[in-house]
């Protein structure tokens, strides 16, 4: 909670502001019942001796009296109004402030968020925190502070001219809301849990549609709708139940607050009756009475509600805060990077590796790769090659020592700048609903025209462009074209080669482009890598046979590597898939289903 | 209007009815309610009265035997008031979600029967809004707008009424303030609806911009462009924050008006009765006064909301129309009467010729302008294993997508054993059909629960199935079939991902396999296993693969090649070869951009 503190706190000034209109506009009301008492007695005097004689001459100077009375209480009301407009403006600001922050702060925190962070999160359930439980905030920082200001504020304004008046009457009038702790302490806690739990269940339910909607091919392939729609309306009836929970217990705790106001109101008729009777007390004190109960009556009412706003706060914040005490795998690095530009060496020291406490996934890899090589790494699938190649941007902790580029430790490298020079085309084709150009320029501070075009060009990606009414400017996703995988994948690599990096990384992006396309990008690929040093992890050998150095993974450890030479000489693993590739590639039947028998022996 | 945004084309009042029957279902605990609110305005509405009854009787008549029974009227009075208020609040939240689960599922229920034609058009982000906010909008509009405004008008009437009946005079004054009240309210409203309407708008744009850097987090820190991609949160957060500011504003002054309003007239009350109050022929009581200032602290708080509730329920219908479009979508694939009748029992015949797959002159076009399958006839024999194969373009997915009804035909028949797939019942023919497409789909969940996709299956048949994909050791290492996937199987590679999309069709055992480019996202290893587990346990199964890569095809009996829209050339990898047609262009361009590569390496060159 004191993270929600520190956020209220940010905005003190507007809420001491505010909370003083507030005072002065509730002093003004508060005025109002005490003039109408004031009017109240004087027409009851005059009344009663109007059966005199004097009465009739008395009406005259009452009346002036009373014009004064109401003319001073529309005074009080205009600036009531002026202030009342005041105090709600700053606090509401406040709240809205302290929503804006909150957003803006948490957005800010998950960019800093690891791969292991967003692969134990939904989607679904990340944007009902960014979006229901900061609403719960809010309303905490904006309705909730200024009724809690309010009810503090009034309550004093009343207390004081209703004890002035009678204070046994206002004692009797106020004790049942002493009972209301009581309440609340009972209340409150369950309030917490079932709107904790409500909050849960509602993430559920919106990452259950969502699945449906985003695989809805499979479910109608393969019939699955009556389970899906089964299991749809279960997560949404637990939800019902749990949300009418919490509306019981709401339910019940408002009546019980406003029934102790109303309790009252007996107070004051039944002891304010039997004083007036006795004479100890004047029908406009009665009246006034009543009046400043009715002042009361809202700020009690808004007692109550405020207890259960509160623990849907709290439980808002702490779901909040499961996502801020998230710390970052890897930290920013320092601000000042050692050279200017990377040359691209890069080099493995006995480097062992494992996501969280799993197990390792790299053990004692040793590599090294002089700047300006050209690196091919292969392996079956799970050996590692995608964990390797996704240390070299950072995105996962790299214990020290284990990975130098340009003979610098990665962990003291600046990681904004580190990756600003490393263009890694991922293996899933990810892209922006924006249009081509920007798409391309993603990585781009402004973008340039020329770079784009020859990015799209190394993509074969020209010819696609043509058939689009729009070109580049053509927009993708939700509300434009959508394109198919190899498009995709090829836009990936577009994205990619417009940063003019140092070091590249492919991470087997050109599954789902046609084997020509492939060997055209690859070729445009390598002219243009040849000063930079490039790393492709690829299932498919043929093509490559010209890299300087060729890793082979296996289980998390180099068990091979040299050139293509040095392996298909030494006979081993690559040797035989290599073969077998060339042989599939001759597409002769026999052969093929040979070396893959050869293969079930030797795996 | 967003284009391809559907709305409602009907009334208010149409869609109203179509509300009914959800309200009906919840008739018990929406009667309750709407009976319980005249009590309840009933037993708030005699207390300024007791009160006044008190003051004008008991107490000016020093009477403590009957301020003693006002005092007990009045308990009774607010007692019943707040245990019905409780009653009346709970049951209405009871309907009110009552019938938001039931709109919800309905709508969930609804999008997994519409084609994939409908799913192109309508983003993700709109369909799930759909599902969750559209359909609260529709439950407050019953518990927070209807009923609280037929408790509102119900206060309100009473409150007239009784003013009227105490004092004619003082009645009239009060009133005199009504015509400025709603004036004022009315104009702050129609603004402060322009408002809301704008932040819904900008609240929207937010969290698809919200959605979609989450989903994309990885491209962005690859990048380097965490700071660019918070600055346009920012500022999309600025946008939002700003039309924020503009309707406190508004809600601010409306408020203060109104309370003014109140003080005002309070004002002119005492004004007004002061005469009357004085005049020895007693036209007007204390009591009286004081039970009209009390009534008029209750009259204002209803009106100052009517109009808020009133936007509460526009927003509401607003919700109902889009969800009652989405409802009368029908843009689903039709079953015919015949398929109806024969039913379930049916099921069982279906494919039992052995999945023979025939086309005859079959005409399709996403758009009418662009055809994409023009006269396709061809055909497949039970347990015979095709290639499809053919530039991108010429029709290949889209006549997968027509066996499995994705698509129907514009024009000629798609026969499964003889019988068109029209004709079958729907269900029946996927469970017929078996498909792994391009872009493997998994759910968040248990391996188990995604391979078998909720039918029965024991243990030992999943692991079998599992070792003969190859994947049985990836499911030792993630910790065996009870083990969670992530979202869309994010903890798991391409590779790995389509190996249980093989496993989950084979735990299906389909009479028909489609295969739509479905090896290609695999490595060489994985991809042999699959195909020599495909080959063996597609004995006696129809399979039909687009072939991306020509490795692919050396697993079939047969090689169709496609080109604008039908079939140009079938046979064998030699038959093909030896004819030189489309084939032999194919094969030759391929091979000969792999041979160049191998003639630059042999040379000893490294360009």
């Amino acid at each position: 909670m004191s993270r929600l503190f520190r956020y209220l706190g940010e905005e003190r000034r507007r809420y001491s502001l505010g909370i003083l209109a507030l005072a002065v506009s509730n002093a003004a009301t508060a005025g109002i019942p005490y003039l109408t008492k004031l009017a109240v007695d004087a027409l009851e005097a005059a009344a009663a001796d109007a059966g005199s004689l004097a009465g009739a001459l008395g009406s005259e100077p009452t009346l002036a009296r009373v014009g004064w009375l109401v003319a001073t209480i529309v005074g009080l009301a205009a600036v009531m109004a002026v202030f009342r407009v005041q105090s709600r403006v700053l606090v509401f600001d406040g709240g809205r402030r302290v929503e804006y922050a909150i957003r803006n702060d948490l957005f800010a925190h998950l960019q800093t968020l690891g791969p292991r962070f967003f692969g134990q999160l939904s989607v679904g359930d990340l944007i009902s925190r960014c979006t229901n439980d900061i609403m719960a905030l809010r309303l905490l920082g904006g309705p909730g502070v200024l009724n809690a200001a309010n009810t503090v504020i009034v309550y004093v304004a009343a207390l004081v001219p209703m004890l002035l008046l009678d204070a046994r009457i206002t004692v009797l009038a106020l004790a049942p809301l002493l009972l209301l702790f009581a309440v609340t302490r009972f209340i409150g806690p369950r309030i917490y849990k079932a709107s904790f739990r409500a909050q849960e269940e509602l993430s559920k339910l919106s990452e259950h549609a969502n699945e449906s909607i985003a695989g809805i091919g499979v479910v109608q392939s393969y019939v699955r709708e009556e389970p899906r729609q089964r299991s749809f309306e279960r997560t949404s009836e637990s939800y019902r139940k749990i949300y009418l929970r919490w509306v019981l217990y709401r339910a019940v705790l408002l009546p019980i607050v406003a029934g102790m106001g109303g309790v009252g109101t007996l107070a004051i008729l039944w002891f304010g009756g039997r004083a007036v009777i006795a004479g100890d007390l004047s029908l406009g004190d009665l009246v006034a009475f009543l009046g400043y109960l009715s002042m009361l009556m809202w700020p009690t009412v808004a007692l109550g509600w405020m207890v259960s706003m509160w623990q849907r706060g709290r439980a808002a914040m702490d779901r909040m805060s499961e996502l801020f005490d998230t710390q970052p795998e890897v930290l920013a690095g320092p601000s000042e990077p050692p050279v200017e530009r990377l040359t691209g060496r890069i080099e493995f020291r006995d480097l062992s590796f494992r996501y969280g406490d799993g197990d390792e996934v790299l053990s004692g890899v040793n590599l090294s790769i002089e700047a300006g090589q050209q690196v091919l790494v292969v392996g079956p699938s799970g050996s590692g090659k995608s964990t390797l190649v996704s240390l070299l941007p950072h995105l996962a902790a790299v214990p020290r020592g284990g990975l130098l580029i340009d003979g610098h430790d990665i962990n003291d490298l600046p990681l904004a700048w580190l990756r600003r020079q490393l263009a890694f085309v991922p293996q899933e084709p990810f892209l922006f609903s924006m249009s081509v150009r920007d798409n391309i320029a993603f990585g781009l501070d402004e973008g340039d025209e020329d770079w784009v075009r020859s990015a799209a060009q190394l993509a074969s990606l020209e010819s696609d462009l043509g058939g689009f009414e729009a070109g580049y400017e053509t927009l993708i996703g939700e509300r434009g074209v959508s394109l198919s995988g190899g498009q995709r994948q090829r836009m990936t690599i577009a994205r990619a080669a417009a940063m003019d990096p140092a070091i590249w990384v492919f991470d087997d992006c050109l599954s789902s482009v046609d084997a020509a396309t492939e060997q055209q990008i690859i070729r445009n690929l390598r002219s243009r890598t040849e000063q930079t040093t490039a790393i492709f992890v690829s299932h498919r050998l043929l093509g490559f046979e010209a890299v300087d150095h060729i890793v082979v993974l296996g289980e998390g450890r180099i068990v091979e590597q040299g050139t293509h030479e040095d392996l298909v000489d030494a006979g081993g693993w690559y040797a035989r898939l290599y073969a077998r590739q060339r042989l599939r590639e001759d597409l002769s039947d026999d052969e093929s289903r040979r070396a893959a028998a050869v293969d079930g022996t030797t795996r | 209007m967003v284009p391809g945004e559907e709305t409602w084309k009907g009334s208010d009042f149409s869609l109203l009815r179509r509300l009914v029957p959800y309200g009906r279902r919840q008739w018990r605990p929406l009667l309750l309610s709407m009976a319980l609110l005249p009590v309840v305005s009933a037993a708030q509405l005699v207390q300024p009265y007791l009160l006044k009854v008190a003051i004008d009787g008991p107490i000016a008549e020093r009477d403590l035997g009957g301020l003693s029974a006002v005092v007990a009227v009045l308990f009774a009075a607010l007692a019943i008031q707040y245990l019905l208020q409780f009653i009346q609040s709970f049951s209405s939240h009871v309907a009110g979600q009552g019938i938001v689960h039931e709109l919800r599922v309905d709508v969930h229920g609804h999008l997994l029967l519409l084609n994939s034609r409908f799913f192109q058009r309508n983003p993700a982000g709109r369909l799930l809004t759909r599902c969750t906010n559209d359909v609260e909008g529709i439950g407050e509009m019953f518990a927070a707008g209807f009923l609280m405004l037929f408790a509102d008008v119900l206060l309100l009437t009473g409150i007239c009424g009784a003013m009227l009946w105490l004092d004619l005079r003082l009645a009239l004054v009060t009133f005199a303030s009504l015509p400025i009240l709603i004036v004022g309210t009315g104009w702050f409203q129609a603004r402060l609806r322009t408002c809301y309407r704008e932040i819904r708008r900008r609240t929207a744009v937010l969290n698809s911009y919200l959605q979609e850097s989450i989903s994309g987090i990885r491209v962005v820190q690859l990048f380097g462009r965490e700071e660019r991609t918070t600055r346009r949160f920012e500022a999309r957060n600025l946008d939002l924050v700003e039309e924020n500011f503009r309707s406190i504003r508004l809600d601010a002054v409306l408020f203060a008006f109104v309370e003014m309003m109140r003080h005002v007239v309070t004002a002119a009350l005492l004004w007004f009765a002061a005469r009357p109050l004085l005049d020895p022929e007693g036209l007007l009581s204390f009591g009286v006064l004081v039970a009209f200032l009390d009534y008029l602290s209750r009259f204002f708080h209803p009106i100052r909301d009517l109009s808020q509730k009133f936007a509460s329920l526009q927003s509401g219908l607003a919700s109902s129309e889009r969800v009652f479009a989405l409802l009368d979508e029908t843009e689903w694939v039709q079953e015919s009467e015949a398929a109806n009748e024969q039913g379930a029992a049916a099921r069982a015949d279906v494919a039992a010729g052995g999945g023979e797959v025939c086309f005859e002159d079959v005409h399709f076009a996403y758009q009418s302008s662009e055809p994409v399958l023009q006269g396709l006839s061809l055909k497949v024999r039970a347990g015979e294993r095709v290639a499809l194969l053919g530039v991108t373009g010429a029709g290949k997915t889209t006549a997968l997508r027509l066996v499995n009804r994705v698509h129907d035909a514009d024009s000629g028949r798609v026969l499964l054993d003889g019988v068109d797939v029209k004709q079958l019942p729907l269900a029946s023919l996927r469970r017929a059909v078996g498909v792994v497409l391009q872009d493997v789909f998994l759910f968040m969940g248990s391996i188990r629960d995604n391979i078998c996709m909720g039918e029965e299956a024991s243990d030992e048949h999943l692991w079998a199935v599992l070792e003969r994909v190859g994947a049985a050791d990836l499911v030792r290492r993630l910790g065996g079939l009870e083990a969670r996937l992530g979202e869309r199987g994010s903890n798991i590679s391409a590779g790995e991902r389509q190996l249980l999309a093989f496993a989950r069709v084979l735990a299906y055992d389909p009479a028909v396999l489609l295969l739509d480019e479905a090896t290609s996202n695999v490595d060489s290893f994985s991809e042999l296993k699959i195909q020599e587990a495909i080959s063996t346990s597609m004995e006696g199964r129809t399979t039909i693969v687009v072939a991306h890569r020509l490795s692919t095809i050396q697993q079939v009996d047969r090689i169709l090649v496609l080109s604008h829209g039908r079939v140009a050339e079938q046979g064998s990898h030699k038959q093909l070869m030896d004819r030189g047609g489309i084939y032999r262009r194919l094969y030759d361009n391929y091979f000969a951009a792999s041979e160049a590569e191998r003639r630059t390496l042999a040379a000893g060159g490294h360009s």
